[in-house]
């Protein structure tokens, strides 16, 4: 069953007369349990839209959006205590330390004080978290928005941009744990601009362009949907090379001095082997030439602004 | 939703607004005893002079605590000498300040607890709208009324027992100077129950002033929206329709705040005929269908 599960969403917005700008147009979209899904965009496409729906913050114009089985236009009170969220930077209460802060929105779920240390030290803030919020870094903040969303122990996490203002470190560290988190067997849903960072993070993909969406499914499938993803392997010997990969039933080919292997790029470790067979070793064995960062801007449009 | 009322009030109580207001408070209570009576010796001073200008004018005499002040007529005496035989006439006011007047205090000090109140109220969420934490809060809780609900609890109870607890500690604060000055008397009988009816009163429009300020701000999504429409309404437009269609007054905010606060029918006063209890229920109506439309809004409206 679908964890998230999103059926012809539609949303508009009125802006003065008459005037309506359509934030998403006919969304379809299934997330399975456990694991990382990537919810990418450019600006302006709906990515945010989508997400206040799911949480119950904007009222679709069409279309259901149910979180764990429960609609949330008429039923998310029922499942909201299994579902941790962050919206954009999370606004917390600046008056209050980081720590007070979680303990009040633990109370309103009726969790004791005890969760709010484990999710402060999950986020790496329990050095500060005695701090009053209005002196946090945004990366704190962010932070802090992270470790409020896992206060609930939540079976689903429903994340915008969480690591947007983070530095170098910090993106690392979010990475790995929303990679952890996704592992554990909790449903991941995070929406990003770090194209690099999704790729290395999620299992699967969405992409959403002008309110639709233009491709979905796992990261190799998305990049394989604009073009042969692959492997690409130089070689001391390039017609035994050739020969080792047929002769393994691979499609490969040359492509100026190195071999282009027309493999996802999780079977690389099958070209390397296909290889060694045969007694071809390889100086180099990376992923071909297309990204999740290619696929992205040729699925949106983004290379060919109008 | 006690949970949820109990979070609200120590969010409230966090409040920078909410603890600068106790601070005046604190101030006002600590300089009562030195002000009051100055205030009260001053008005004297002021009534007196008015009374001699009065008596001097030959203008209709005014009654004070059941006395009515003497006045000379026209042709008794030159104007040159008019001055000085009204300041002869006319009795000299007890400057004192008395603790039956206490009543004359709280309803001074009403109209300043009652706009605290509304700024309190519409800042207490008018602020949130503008952190952004309202979206914050209802992913947590997704029932929005029940949010709706525990807020206006939390706010009318607090700031209804700010306000009765502002009086008793002024009560308190002024009481050793009556003691002291011997200005004790009059204060049996009903006198108790009196000025315990006008502060409860004075709590109960502070607490529904809240009310008011919190139901505008939620509508308009912030404090100034809440003050501008606020203040716009009661000072402009019903301070305008009040004034130039009496019989319409009846219906108003503005003029049923002021007979609940006085407490009294006053002839041919601010509205005629019209009675605490009735301006209790005209009031009551109007909070009622502005925290309705709120709760309306605030149910259906998107939160971005």
């Amino acid at each position: 069953m679908a964890v998230i599960d999103v059926v012809g969403l539609r949303k508009e917005y009125r802006h003065g007369r008459g005037h309506r700008i359509v934030a998403v147009d006919d969304l379809d979209l299934s997330v399975s349990a456990g694991g990382v899904y990537g919810f990418l965009g450019p600006n302006g496409s709906g990515k945010t839209t989508t997400i206040r729906c799911l949480l119950g913050l904007a009222r679709p114009t069409a279309g259901t959006c149910h979180v764990l089985g429960a609609e949330v236009a008429s039923d998310y009170a029922a499942v909201q205590d299994r579902v941790g969220s962050m919206i954009e930077t999370q606004a917390l209460f600046p008056g209050f330390t980081g720590r007070e802060n979680l303990v009040l929105l633990a109370e309103m779920a009726g969790l004791s004080g005890a969760v709010v240390d484990v999710a402060l030290d999950r986020v790496d803030l329990a050095a500060r978290a005695g701090d009053l919020v209005r002196t946090y870094s945004l990366g704190m903040r962010q932070r802090l928005g992270l470790a409020a969303a896992l206060v609930k122990d939540p079976e689903v996490l429903i994340l915008d941009e969480p690591a947007n203002g983070l530095d170098p470190a910090g993106i690392r560290h979010v990475r790995g744990l929303l990679r952890r988190l996704g592992d554990e067997g909790r449903t991941v849903f995070v929406s990003s601009h770090l194209l690099s960072e999704v790729q290395q993070m999620c299992d699967h993909v969405a992409v959403l362009s002008r309110g639709r969406c233009v491709a979905a499914g796992s990261v190799d499938e998305v990049m394989a949907s604009v073009g042969s993803s692959g492997v690409v392997v130089r070689l001391d010997d390039v017609a035994a090379g050739l020969a080792a990969l047929e002769a393994a039933g691979l499609r490969a080919w040359m492509d100026g001095e190195l071999v282009h292997v027309d493999v996802p790029v999780r079977d690389s470790p099958a070209v390397a082997e296909a290889l060694a067979r045969q007694g071809v070793w390889h100086r180099e064995l990376r992923p071909g030439g297309v990204t999740l960062e290619d696929a992205f801007i040729a699925l949106t449009d983004e290379a060919t602004p109008p | 939703m006690r949970r949820l009322v109990r979070v609200e009030l120590r969010r409230l109580w966090t409040r920078r607004s909410v603890r600068w207001s106790l601070l005046g408070v604190f101030l006002a209570i600590v300089a009562a005893p030195a002000l009051v009576p100055w205030a009260f010796g001053e008005q004297a001073r002021i009534n007196h002079d008015a009374d001699i200008e009065r008596c001097v004018q030959d203008r209709p005499p005014k009654t004070r605590d059941g006395v009515t002040m003497p006045t000379i007529p026209a042709d008794v005496a030159a104007p040159a000498q008019r001055e000085r035989l009204c300041d002869e006439v006319t009795p000299t006011l007890d400057p004192d300040f008395h603790l039956r007047e206490l009543d004359e205090v709280y309803r001074t000090t009403a109209p300043l607890l009652i706009i605290g109140g509304f700024l309190i109220g519409a800042s207490s969420i008018g602020a949130d709208w503008q952190a952004g934490v309202i979206p914050t809060v209802l992913t947590w809780e997704g029932r929005r009324l029940r949010v709706f609900t525990a807020r206006l609890v939390a706010l009318v109870a607090a700031v209804f027992a700010a306000v009765v607890a502002w009086q008793a500690f002024l009560a308190g604060s002024l009481a050793p100077y009556t003691l002291v000055e011997d200005t004790t008397g009059g204060t049996g009988g009903d006198w108790p129950r009196t000025i315990g009816g006008l502060g409860l009163r004075v709590a109960a429009i502070g607490a529904a002033a809240a009310a008011f300020g919190f139901a505008l701000a939620l509508i308009g999504r912030g404090t100034a929206a809440a003050l501008g429409a606020g203040f716009a309404y009661l000072f402009v437009f019903e301070n305008v329709i009040g004034t130039q269609f009496e019989p319409l007054r009846r219906w108003l905010v503005f003029w049923n705040a002021l007979v609940f606060v006085k407490g009294m029918f006053e002839a041919g006063g601010d509205v005629p005929d019209r009675t605490v209890a009735a301006a209790a229920v005209i009031l009551a109506v109007w909070a009622t269908v502005i925290l309705a439309g709120a709760a309306l809004v605030f149910r259906r409206r998107d939160v971005v």
